[in-house]
């Protein structure tokens, strides 16, 4: 049979990533930001390109069809309409945008093909930006038939799209238009409560919890209208996006009572009200949208992919009222995730190839990046000559030796297989500790992290174990919802403090998992996804009787998620973390160089702000 | 096959630069050494000047001499000189731009909004999906007609009164595109 080899690319606006299929299997897929280490990076993924071409053992020539996952075409279409809607006021944003239309993006086709390398002859397919995340949400989902939501903050026209997924088609029924724009509104609340766009959403989603929803009538009736099929209308009144170079402007800062808060600036009831608030509304929007998509079209199986759908606690509280019975998010849905959207819609669509639905699912665990293997000599000559120092174990004795470690409180950092694809650390690029610890949050992250205290950290367990120990009914593989703690285990702690003062107070018998209001984002791990976590869990409750952990993404404050050894190295270097794995070599921090260890441990004050 | 893919961009990318360093070199050397030798051919007035046009030609015969032996030790000028004949040109450019947003863009803004007063009465803010899913899956391959392309999608949309702005500004990027491109910039660079 003759191969058929699909590259999908998504770069130039944020979350730069290639992906490619071999016949239909997700053969490789990475963001670019992994091999750059630069947060966010939205260049041409000329690093992840080479990834995927060396991973699948071929050279471009041999691809058979390179598609972009947006249609710039239809995105200048946008973009200058609304500069005529908001002409006069809208310059700003104009003089700022155009010349970069005028002199790269409206060219992109030649840009592309110029990156590349490829001939001007050579084809490049362009798909809209929401069908690509249409598409990465239904193709790789392990249903025959679903209904489908994308929900970011705008692609070409599109803010919010719904559609049917049948078999090897999808189908958009309809859309909501710049702009009107959940994704935007989220991010309007981020930019005024002190976080950066496009990366602090979810430092506003931790902060909710901490808060109480006193404003939501407040913005349902001056900011925005929703409609009882979950569409909405924002009051343009109150935002800037549109004409200026801000989110929002005066008249929504005099509505909250005050300008935004500075980045870095200390963090007040108001911003944490403010979460709530917002929190509260969105949670509001998106379960009416999706009781839409169910009337539509009464189908139990629910796919869900775009920035949005990385709000776990929205999709929580959709998994508690929705009327679907399974519920399916593309664990790569920013517009990461476009770049393999792009690349199924080709394979799948317009090729019309036979699409065989696996049980659970076709992303493979999301474990489809850069690979770690478990010995490497022309690697340990490398870490040897960057000072590290370390032995070989085999796998049986490293799983002993780990379960022996969360327990006695150390803080481990685990690099092994290929990295994950998508925003979520899922065990191969992991930090693990005890959640059974009561100052573990803390300590991860001003210690090793350096992040904001009042970040909560997303437990792993046992697939088995997972219902005592969180109220939930089905799997968890990819850390995409939060459920709540089981009673049984929920700790009565001090109601009438408040927002950071919470922080301090035990709230389970796994405090450093549990937020303060008693949610978590769970992953849960089987045997066939993640062999090797598995088994550390399986001897930590041998030893312990618990079979949850701490997991967080390895990486420090301002880095993308650490990729290859060497990262893993520095990172294990700069911060306090006690042991490191990386494939099967076992590194202790006391036996490393001290001198490398303080120099290191300055550059803790150069991270930039995320 | 290890890395065949990043070589291959590394090398175009080495090669990118040898060429525009190159160009600028024999552009910018050759623009310094006509212009002073022609102010030292021509000058009756004042002879004290001979000495300086004497430098003048003397560096550009250095530059040229560089391009010759090592193109490479050009970054530096020619970083200096770019950024500011680029800051020269996206000066111009706003200015341009700006007049067009006025006089222009506003103006059938003002039309366009007058056309399509919002009914306040909707129910839902969801439309139907209509556009063929397939089409958006090509684009041409040659510039010119994908300037058609843009100007086709906007009768689609049933926009017509944004072609002034659209063709103008279209004609606008043309033009700087192609003042950018390779083969131009070294000989604009001598202009100034």
């Amino acid at each position: 049979m003759k191969e058929t080899i699909i590259l999908g690319i998504s770069c130039y606006y944020h979350d730069s990533a290639a992906c490619l299929l071999k016949n239909g299997e997700i053969l490789a897929a990475s963001s670019e930001e992994r091999f750059s280490r630069i947060k966010g990076d939205n260049s041409f993924p000329h690093l992840a390109i080479n990834f995927c071409l060396n991973k699948a053992n071929i050279s471009l020539e041999d691809v058979n069809y390179i598609v972009y996952y947006e249609n710039y075409l239809k995105k200048f279409s946008r973009v200058m309409i609304s500069t005529h809607l908001n002409a006069p006021k809208g310059w700003l944003n104009y003089i700022y945008a155009m010349p970069k239309w005028i002199n790269s993006k409206l060219w992109l086709e030649s840009k592309i093909k110029s990156e590349l390398g490829i001939s001007k002859k050579q084809e490049i397919l362009f798909l809209e930006h929401h069908l690509s995340h249409a598409s990465s949400a239904f193709f790789p989902s392990p249903f025959e038939e679903a209904n489908i939501l994308t929900i970011d903050g705008v692609g070409e026209w599109a803010t919010t799209t719904i559609g049917i997924g049948k078999k090897n088609k999808i189908k958009i029924l309809k859309e909501m238009l710049y702009p009107d724009s959940i994704g935007l509104l989220y991010s309007a609340f981020t930019y005024y409560t002190g976080f950066k766009i496009n990366s602090g959403e979810y430092k506003l989603m931790g902060l909710a919890p901490y808060g109480k929803p006193i404003y939501a009538e407040l913005i349902k009736k001056e900011l925005v209208k929703i409609f009882d099929d979950g569409s909405i209308q924002l009051n343009q009144k109150y935002f800037n996006y549109s004409t200026g170079l801000t989110m929002t402007n005066k008249r929504f800062h005099d509505l909250f009572g005050g300008n935004p808060r500075k980045p870095e600036s200390l963090i007040t009831q108001k911003e944490m009200d403010i979460a709530a608030s917002i929190q509260k509304v969105l949670n509001e929007i998106m379960l009416k949208q999706v009781e839409y998509t169910y009337q539509q079209n009464k189908c139990d199986n629910l796919v869900l992919a775009g920035g949005v759908a990385l709000n776990v606690a929205a999709i929580g509280y959709i998994r508690q009222h929705s009327s679907y019975k399974n519920i399916w998010i593309q664990p790569a849905s920013s517009d990461a995730g476009g770049a393999l959207g792009a690349a199924l819609y080709i394979w799948y669509q317009k090729l019309n190839s036979e699409r065989i639905v696996k049980l659970e699912d076709s992303m493979k665990g999301a474990f489809l990046g850069y690979s770690i293997k478990e010995e490497d000599k022309e690697v340990d000559e490398i870490i040897k000559h960057n000072g590290g120092v370390f032995e070989y174990q085999k796998e049986e004795e490293i799983i002993e030796q780990l379960a022996k470690d969360i327990d006695s409180g150390k803080v481990i950092g685990i690099a092994r297989g290929e990295a994950e694809f998508g925003p979520r650390a899922l065990g191969h690029r992991s930090i693990i500790a005890d959640a059974r610890s009561e100052s573990m949050q803390k300590k991860l992250n001003l210690k090793i992290k350096f992040r904001e205290s009042f970040r909560p950290f997303a437990p792993m367990v046992l697939l088995e174990d997972a219902k005592s120990y969180f109220s939930m009914n089905d799997e968890s593989p990819y850390m995409l919802s939060t459920y709540e703690v089981v009673e049984a285990r929920r700790k009565d702690y001090n109601r009438d403090l408040q927002g950071l003062d919470l922080l301090n107070e035990v709230k389970s018998d796994i405090p450093a998992v549990t937020h303060v209001d008693y949610s978590a984002r769970v992953q849960t791990v089987d045997e066939k996804r993640n062999p090797f976590m598995y088994k550390v869990l399986k001897k930590f409750k041998e030893n312990t009787g618990c079979s949850v952990v701490v997991n967080t993404s390895f990486n420090v404050r301002g880095e993308p998620i650490i990729n290859s050894e060497i990262d893993a190295y520095r990172c294990f270097m700069e911060t306090d973390m006690d042991i490191l794995i990386i494939g099967n070599r076992y590194f202790k921090k006391e036996e490393q160089n001290k001198e490398l260890y303080k120099e290191n441990n300055k550059k803790r004050r150069e991270y930039k702000l995320d | 096959m290890i890395n065949k893919y990043i070589n291959s961009v590394n090398e175009r990318r080495e090669k990118k630069e040898y060429k525009e360093l190159c160009f600028f070199g024999y552009g910018f050397g050759i623009f310094i050494c006509v212009l002073f030798l022609s102010k030292y051919l021509f000058n009756n007035n004042n002879l004290d000047y001979d000495k300086y046009y004497k430098i003048g030609i003397l560096f550009g015969a250095f530059i040229l001499l560089m391009v010759v032996i090592n193109p490479y030790s050009l970054i530096g000028i020619k970083k200096v000189i770019s950024s500011l004949i680029y800051g020269i040109f996206n000066g111009i450019f706003i200015i341009l731009l700006t007049i067009l947003y006025y006089l222009c863009i506003s103006p059938i803004g003002w039309i366009m909004r007058y056309k399509s007063k919002k009914n306040n009465e909707i129910t839902s803010n969801f439309v139907e999906k209509t556009d063929e899913i397939d089409s958006s899956l090509k684009i041409s391959k040659n510039k010119i007609y994908q300037v058609f392309q843009i100007i086709s999608m906007f009768f689609k949309k049933e926009y017509m009164i944004l072609l002034p702005s659209i063709i103008i500004m279209v004609i606008f990027g043309i033009l700087f595109v192609f003042l950018q491109s390779n083969i131009v910039a070294p000989f604009i660079y001598t202009l100034f």
